[in-house]
């Protein structure tokens, strides 16, 4: 070990400590860094708070030292739950034979080995994963017949070789031990002959009644041979009718589509070249907006800046609830649901009101017809330059140019030339607000490109949930629920669950939730990974989806089920698929052509539907809005689909249950949203337990989160938790169980997403699992000489290109004053692995920590570990608040910070070269490879924690209780249950869940500190390939790590930091590049390019003036709130 | 005052010195010997459902390993062959033997599994823990033979372990690889010698990289 005097052999610098930022726009970066904050608590610099402060900054909350068992004894909760005892007893009867031999295992081979298969190598199928009305193709990894993990497949354009954390995590609900095994007949166990039996005789009936009486109740079906088959219902049951039971279907711009062209007419987004892009209320870089997936990667493609002076997209956003597309804006207004459609007026007002010749309304709309709105000052200003901004980009040639340029063979450029727009509508708008946004981007010309418009002639039009509550107490008295869940879904006062219960209901559905248990016939269907299916997505690219295993249990699918009811005959679904696309394609269809689309997962040569209907009807648009438009006056409650639940299908998905809010970063719950100037008006805190009561609908109690970015008097409730699965043996769903409040009972179907209601404190208080409030990165105030050390680097487009250097200048510490306390290690292997990640389109989607999860056996350790933050996510995606006005970053109350904007940070193990944990480890259990990798060796680790203490990035986990209970053969044995058959269910349930591990990942046990590997089982697989090739090093790009595979905009980049040609390397050589925590000189392999916002020049004139005011008034520059720093800037004034 | 330890007492400390160290020692050979690999796992030879004799497949009849073993070059996991492997050759005499014979008596197993499609139960002898990724792709192409962690399995009627296959082990070959290196055409080879011929794999023109084992521990443990 090095003396501590002596640095890099240079005697060290007497002084020690912070130096300044050089320049201006250093100095103001670094200001801005050191005004971030991740929570509340966190905030504050009052001395009465550092207390409070000094816990954030503490590795766990208070108390989760402590251990606490439960007292109420074993049950099956304790999969994700508190077991201290249990577990030794297992091992005690695994040694009595271990002692002297391993227990013995038995290798089965094939009787005859199928043709390509190697055992113990992964294989890899082409299927496709579809929710709502977003379809992406995937790559299915199949561990010896078990589908392991999802991953996107580059050949579909829906996935771009990404996906979203829905598909990455469908593939637990396969081993989900609470899915439902077989058909059930009023709630008892009942088998398919019974039920064929069943319901061919009431098929039949019901076919001679001409379908009269008869009611479907379907999801968006992306599937074209489902879709033949409803067609196909619609002729054997002509009276039948047919209901839309899917939140997450387009209603609203479906609807607009058929307003403004014909029945089936479908319009969709595309980003690709945008220049500015208004969002209102449409979270498009989030999994619930259509085609999520693609709009992400469309719109990085417009973000991806190296130099200055290359091009970017600028982003408005207009939404009530800070979403993560609002964490992205580079100008978001906080606006009242109700207040966005207003919004949208004004901006029609300032477009067409003759100011802008480019701009040209289309025929038969004018917006001088709209009505007249009143926006607040700060959003009018932002509508104004919006309008501004829109215009010039339909002005601007540089599209004409670009495609004159590439007509006279110039060289392309890099990027694609940004020269165009698009107005977004989210789902929760109202129709009138999305058949305003058609008609600006008619008048933007953006029809065709930004937004395209498709035709489905297969469509069969669809009523509402509200028409089939009015239906059942009528004429409908037979109800079939093809995997939707009405009782869950319909609304306060629609009653479905009393009124399905009177009528014969028959659910088909993955779980018996709401509707299955209430349903005459329950009938399970096939996971998507056990079924043939095919889906087509909004652009026409149609995959099919192929089965990787065999139904796990007696189920059959959708496909199957609906050709039976459609035909009266149950085919194998294989049969049913490639009979609908030999109809299809006639002649031209082979085996081979049928093969080649498994194989490339997309279909090629499929027959497309040509006529685009014309656009006409925008005479119509202007009533819509007169008629439709209902300011919301008082409290205004918002419901909003949940980022990691959907509309409540995957509430029994632990993994998605345990991701945090993508915002909020709560897990297990979710909760009444409210903004801190609202909070303090109403009287309540975090955790406090409101009523929450919608007008004309119902009320619901649940506890408060205070959120900053949060519209003022405006209440934001997601949907989806507070599910009810019930198995065939009577018990809950041992996931959603007690998660969460159930928000339906409060909507009503006039106000299902934003309506007027009332908050009130109800009493009590309900403990909340929040992700963000301990383990800071930022030391506390009290160590002050560490104050301004930012953690997020972020700069404007103007200052990037005033100071294209500004990383660099914002050290705070000399290059030669970094020192090491420890000899590093030696680096010797002929690969260094390293990986950059991109702050400017990370846009916090969170499928990096459910691909992250799947990939390296992650256990779920339920509500109770989080709150004591003992979470075992690798990957935790920081999410830090600055206040957008300088007047109120100092205010010491929750007063008035309202106005934040947000920025992201994806932190795992930085995998340092001088790391801070190796040099504490008394096992040398993590070590340093020749690399570049820190290791973390399992079997070594005796449980110190100490490398956990001494990692300044938080990101070490420990496994307090062994989560994988019950996974290994034998260990069932623990449950103590008397009852024989629950003791063999419990072990079947058991191995279900063993299937889903990855094989190449241990599988961690009690008193293990684990971390982010950089998938060193992926790297390891490559260098093994490529040494039996005979190569010395893996070529770029081969490697990709879970969490850069998944990435939908290719925020992550992962490769060979000593090859000066591998794409980490070209990343890494960006001026943006910089290392967290620089100035502790563990020289973390894992860097981040600094976030470049780009705010338009006026307001952002108008934000830097607000800012030197602020500083002039309290007699400060901005860069100076310490004493010793006002004294060196001093000098320069 | 009467003592409160008898007089025998005093010689206590001088038993305990002298016994101490043996059963210490005692204890730290008790350990070391029977608690290791190399006593516990080598020469494990449990019996199998099948008593398939490899001395009389691969050594009498001189059976490549990759004819059963045929995914050892490219994947971790060397596998045992399926039914239809020891079918191809034994399919005529399946049907033509008489009844009570080896087909009804010794191998019954082995028909059985043709017969019905269920697998023969192995029971596998080469173990090593879960944690230990070990792969065989690389080191049959890095030139090491079969035999060397195997053994003379030529020579085995029933298989048995032949080496400790510990940690120590492994590490021994992986921070030297060199003497146990061959040429990559002699991996299956049971019977070169690697004292007879003077093999230096640096001077081998058919090799294209330097073997370069890991002794990191990732290079193992994920």
């Amino acid at each position: 070990m090095k003396k501590l005097n002596v640095v890099n052999g240079k005697a060290a610098p007497q002084r020690l400590g912070p130096i300044q930022p050089e320049g201006e726009v250093a100095n103001q970066v670094v200001q801005r860094g050191s005004q971030f904050w991740r929570s509340l608590q966190g905030r504050s610099e009052s001395p009465q708070d550092r207390e409070a402060e000094a816990d954030t900054w503490k590795e766990f909350p208070q108390g989760a030292e402590e251990l606490e068992i439960p007292a109420d004894g074993v049950s099956r909760r304790n999969f994700f739950g508190l077991i201290g005892s249990g577990a030794a007893l297992a091992g005690v009867s695994m040694t009595t034979t271990g002692c002297i031999r391993k227990p013995q295992e038995n290798i089965l081979p094939f009787k005859t080995r199928p043709e390509d298969l190697i055992p113990g190598k992964p294989m890899f199928y082409a299927s496709a994963f579809a929710l709502g009305g977003s379809v992406e193709g995937v790559v299915v990894e199949s561990h010896d017949g078990r589908p392991i993990k999802l991953e996107g497949n580059s050949n579909h354009s829906g996935s771009g070789g990404a996906t979203s954390l829905y598909a990455q995590s469908s593939v637990l609900d396969l081993y989900d031990p609470d899915r439902s095994r077989m058909p059930m007949k009023d709630g008892e166990i009942s088998d398919w002959s019974a039920a064929r039996a069943g319901l061919t005789t009431l098929i039949e009936d019901k076919s001679e009644a001409k379908g009269a009486g008869l009611a479907f109740v379907v999801r968006d079906m992306p599937s074209p041979t489902n879709r033949s088959l409803l067609s196909g219902m619609k002729q054997r049951f002509p009276q039948a009718r047919f209901f839309d039971g899917d939140p997450m279907r387009n209603t609203q711009s479906v609807a607009v589509a058929e307003m403004l062209a014909t029945a089936g007419a479908r319009f969709r987004y595309s980003l690709e070249g945008a220049k500015v892009i208004a969002s209102f209320d449409a979270d498009f870089l989030g999994a619930n907006f259509e085609d999520g997936n693609r709009l992400s990667r469309e719109w990085s493609g417009t973000r991806k800046v190296v130099g200055p002076t290359d091009p970017m997209s600028r982003l408005y956003v207009f939404e009530p609830h800070l979403s993560n597309t609002g964490m992205m804006a580079d100008h978001r207004a906080r606006l009242r649901g109700s207040q966005v459609g207003d919004a949208l007026i004004a901006l029609a007002k300032a477009l067409m009101g003759g100011k802008y010749d480019a701009v040209k309304a289309p025929p038969g709309f004018s917006a001088d017809a709209l009505p007249a709105v009143q926006l607040d000052e700060g959003a009018q200003a932002v509508v104004d330059v919006l309008a501004q901004d829109l215009a010039e980009a339909v002005e601007n040639d540089r599209c004409k140019e670009a495609a004159a340029a590439a007509a006279a063979g110039a060289k392309p450029s890099r990027y694609r030339p940004l020269c165009k727009s698009a107005v977004m509508v989210g789902e929760r708008q109202p129709m009138w607000v999305h058949a305003l946004a058609a008609a600006i981007n008619s008048a933007l010309r953006n029809t065709g490109t930004m937004v395209r418009w498709r035709f489905d002639r297969s469509a069969v039009p669809l009523e509402t949930l509200s028409a089939l509550s009015e239906g059942l107490g009528k004429d409908i008295d037979t109800v079939i629920c093809v995997d939707t869940n009405p009782a869950y879904d319909g609304l306060s006062d629609q009653g479905l669950a009393e009124k399905l219960t009177a009528a014969t209901t028959i659910h088909l559905g993955l779980y018996r939730d709401e509707t299955g248990a209430l349903a005459n016939w329950h009938l399970p269907i096939s996971h998507f990974l056990e079924a043939w299916g095919d889906a087509e997505s909004t652009d026409g690219t149609i995959a099919i989806v192929q089965p990787l295993i065999e139904p796990l249990h007696d189920t059959y699918s959708d496909t199957e089920l609906l050709h039976l009811f459609a035909t009266g005959k149950l085919d194998r679904g294989s049969a049913v698929l490639k009979k609908f696309w030999k109809g299809q394609l006639g002649p031209s269809f082979s085996d081979k052509m049928w093969r080649r689309w498994l194989h490339d997962g997309v279909v090629a040569g499929a027959p497309r539907e040509v006529n685009i209907p014309p656009l006409a009807n925008w005479e119509k648009i202007a009533p819509a809005v007169t008629e439709g438009r209902k300011p919301v006056e008082g409290m205004e409650i918002n419901f909003h689909l949940d980022p990691t639940l959907a509309d409540g299908r995957y509430a029994n998905n632990a993994w998605l249950q345990e991701l945090p809010h993508p915002v909020s970063k709560l897990a297990w719950d979710n909760a009444a949203y409210v903004s801190p100037g609202t909070a303090n008006k109403l009287g309540v805190a975090n955790e406090d337990l409101v009523t929450v009561t919608v007008t004309g609908g119902g009320s619901m109690e649940l506890p408060v989160f205070i959120m900053p970015g949060q519209a003022t008097d405006t209440v934001s409730i997601n949907i989806g938790s507070g599910r009810k699965v019930v198995r065939w043996d009577g018990d809950e769903g041992v996931v959603s169980e007690g998660a969460g409040f159930n928000a339906n009972v409060a909507r009503s179907s006039a106000s299902a997403w934003i309506g007027a209601g009332s908050v009130a404190k109800a009493g009590g208080t309900y403990a909340l699992a929040n992700t963000q409030d301990y383990g800071s990165l930022k030391p506390p105030a009290y160590l002050n000489n560490f104050k301004e050390r930012p953690i997020v680097l972020e700069a404007t487009a103007e200052e990037f290109s005033a100071e294209p250097n500004f990383v660099e200048k914002a050290n705070l510490m000399d290059e030669e004053r970094l020192r090491h306390l420890w000899e590093p290690p030696k680096l010797t292997g002929k690969q260094q692995w390293g990986m950059s990640v991109d702050l400017n389109t990370c846009t916090g989607c969170l499928s990096c920590v459910v691909a992250c999860q799947a990939e390296n056996n992650i256990a779920v350790v339920g509500k109770e570990q989080v709150i004591n933050g003992r979470e075992l996510h690798w990957i935790r995606l920081d999410r830090y608040y600055r206040a957008v006005n300088p007047d109120t970053r100092y205010n010491e109350s929750w007063e008035n910070i309202d106005d934040v904007e947000a920025a992201l940070q994806p932190m795992f193990c930085q995998h340092c070269e001088s790391a801070p944990c190796e040099s504490v480890c008394p096992v040398a259990a993590t070590v340093h490879s020749p690399e570049g990798l820190n290791d973390m060796v399992y079997n070594r680790c005796i449980g110190t924690r100490y490398c956990s203490n001494n990692c300044p990035y938080k990101v070490r986990r420990f496994n307090f209780f062994n989560h994988n209970l019950g996974l290994r053969p034998g260990d069932w044995k623990i449950y103590r249950q008397d009852d024989k058959a629950r003791k063999e269910l419990q072990r079947e349930d058991a191995w279900l869940r063993q299937m889903q591990k990855n094989p190449d990942v241990t599988v961690r046990f009690r008193g293990i500190m684990e971390k982010c590997t950089y998938c060193v089982q992926r790297i390891n697989a490559q260098k093994i390939e490529a040494h039996v090739a005979g190569k010395e090093v893996v070529e770029d790009g081969k490697i990709l790590t879970a969490c850069q595979q998944v990435c939908p905009t290719g925020a992550m980049v992962f490769g060979d930091i000593h090859d000066p040609d591998s794409a980490v390397s070209k990343a890494k050589r960006s001026p943006r590049n910089y290392a967290v925590l620089r100035d502790l000189n563990t020289q973390p392999r894992t860097t981040y390019l600094a976030r470049i916002r780009n705010p338009h020049p006026t307001l952002g004139a108008i934000r830097k003036k607000a800012e030197q005011d602020f500083a002039a008034s309290i007699g400060q520059t901005p860069a100076s709130t310490d004493a010793a720093a006002a004294e060196q800037t001093g000098e320069h004034h | 005052m009467p003592a409160i330890f008898p007089r025998w007492t005093n010689t206590l400390p001088v038993v305990l010195g002298l016994i101490a160290p043996i059963l210490g020692a005692g204890a730290i050979f008790t350990v070391w010997y029977w608690f290791s690999p190399q006593y516990t796992d080598v020469g494990y030879q449990p019996a199998q459902p099948v008593p398939y004799s490899h001395k009389l497949h691969a050594g009498e009849m001189g059976m490549d390993c990759r004819y059963c073993h045929n995914t050892v070059e490219s994947a971790a996991v060397a596998a045992i062959p399926p039914t239809q492997t020891c079918m191809n050759c034994h399919d005529g005499l399946v049907r033509t033997t008489n009844p009570g014979g080896l087909y009804e008596g010794r191998i019954a197993n082995l028909k059985k599994s043709w017969e019905t499609g269920e697998a023969i139960e192995w029971v596998r002898v080469h173990m090593l823990p879960d944690y230990a990724y070990f792969n065989h792709s690389p080191h049959v192409a890095a030139g090491v033979g079969c035999a060397s962690c195997h053994g003379r399995v030529d020579q085995m009627v029933v298989v048995s372990q032949d080496q400790p296959l510990s940690m120590g082990w492994c590490l021994d070959c992986h921070r030297n690889p060199k003497p146990n290196l061959r040429p990559l055409d002699q991996v299956t080879n049971m019977n070169w010698d690697s004292s007879a011929e003077n093999y230096d794999p640096d001077r081998d023109p058919a090799r294209k990289r330097e073997v370069n084992p890991p002794v990191h521990c990732s290079g193992c443990h994920r």
